[in-house]
């Protein structure tokens, strides 16, 4: 309850602040954001199953973020960027829709 | 699917996973709660930040998007460029077009106005002279007077009248059966009067020269007088015969 109250308040807070992205944050935005939604989903799975644990959630949530952004950040520097971003996207894509099948599951058994 | 998760397999189990979804949903004042909540505020603002940027349609776009972009402008640029330069290019042919036309009629009217005192269609006047030639003994033939007109002529007389008429590149002097003088056909009365519009400094010696046009006349019986003027009218024109035959060569 409380992520799905602290994802509103992010929501409406960045619509009401207008934050402006760092420059230098701008390619990695983008992917973090992914990565850090894969990991929501996983967490929300994880939670189901009974297993959740907060802290492996935050650990994961920050180093999915991080080695997300990092792999971009490296794309970058290697000269496929465009690819590597669309690599860790389909790869985070493909987690996304794995954990939500798997809570579907969880949830109507069918 | 089956990575790791237990699919349920009897409503009991079903139950647990409803039941453990609704103590995932019930708030839990813990510090790890805290810090998910959190974030999940940071991935919130995330998502509205990104959200916000991607409407500004170039900052989200990737880098062969932005050269495809850049490309396009600049070959818009380049073509623009191209229409603006022929644009300059036919505003500054217009606009000298446009002084050239000035400067065509300005040209055309004053060679229009010279050819008017060349073919002596206009009135004229200026400096010149004016010859009276006396004949009491009406001695003076036809050619002298041609000679006296000639020798004003090459002494740079740019209008002359002789008596009532112009005399242009066409006249004529001739002797009537009667051997009264005609100058293109009009007949004309001693004294003869010759306006002359040029320089008199060169026209009054020409005149006067040894054996010149004062001495033929003399010859012939007659008296040749001389005045100089300041102004002198010429108001005698001819009227031009619409040309039959002749065409311009352009």
């Amino acid at each position: 309850m409380i992520a799905i109250i602290g994802l509103i308040v992010g929501v409406v807070l960045g619509i009401v602040v207008q934050p402006d992205v760092p420059v230098v944050l701008q390619p990695y935005l983008p992917i973090a954001v992914v990565a850090a939604l894969d990991t929501l989903a996983g967490g929300l799975r994880a939670s189901l199953d009974g297993a959740f644990d907060a802290h492996v959630f935050i650990t994961s949530f920050l180093f999915n973020v991080l080695i997300a952004a990092f792999l971009v950040f490296l794309g970058d520097q290697l000269g496929v960027g465009a690819q590597l971003s669309t690599a860790v996207i389909v790869v985070l894509g493909i987690r996304i829709f794995s954990n939500a099948a798997a809570i579907r599951r969880l949830l109507f058994r069918s | 699917m089956s990575d790791g998760t237990r699919i349920p397999e009897s409503p009991e189990q079903q139950k647990a996973v409803w039941h453990r979804l609704r103590d995932t949903l019930r708030p839990q004042a813990t510090w790890s709660q805290l810090i998910v909540g959190l974030l999940c505020v940071l991935l919130g603002l995330a998502i509205a930040a990104q959200l916000r940027q991607t409407d500004d349609s170039l900052e989200g776009a990737s880098q062969q998007e932005l050269l495809r972009l850049l490309d396009e402008s600049g070959r818009h640029a380049a073509g623009l460029e191209v229409e603006n330069a022929e644009l300059d290019r036919t505003l500054e042919s217009l606009r000298s077009g446009q002084g050239d036309d000035a400067e065509a009629r300005t040209a055309a009217e004053e060679r229009l106005a010279n050819l008017e005192i060349i073919a002596g269609t206009s009135p004229a006047h200026g400096r010149g002279i004016v010859v009276s030639i006396a004949d009491p003994a009406s001695g003076v033939r036809a050619s002298t007077l041609l000679g006296v007109i000639q020798e004003l002529r090459n002494a740079g007389a740019e209008v002359i009248q002789l008596g009532t008429v112009r005399v242009v590149a066409s006249t004529s002097i001739t002797t009537d059966p009667s051997g009264r003088l005609l100058v293109d056909g009009t007949v004309i009365a001693a004294p003869y009067t010759v306006r002359v519009i040029g320089d008199p400094e060169v026209m009054e010696p020409a005149l006067r020269i040894p054996g010149g046009a004062a001495d033929s006349v003399a010859a012939d019986g007659g008296t040749l007088a001389i005045a100089a003027e300041q102004d002198v009218e010429v108001t005698a024109t001819v009227e031009l015969d619409e040309p039959e035959h002749s065409e311009v060569v352009k």
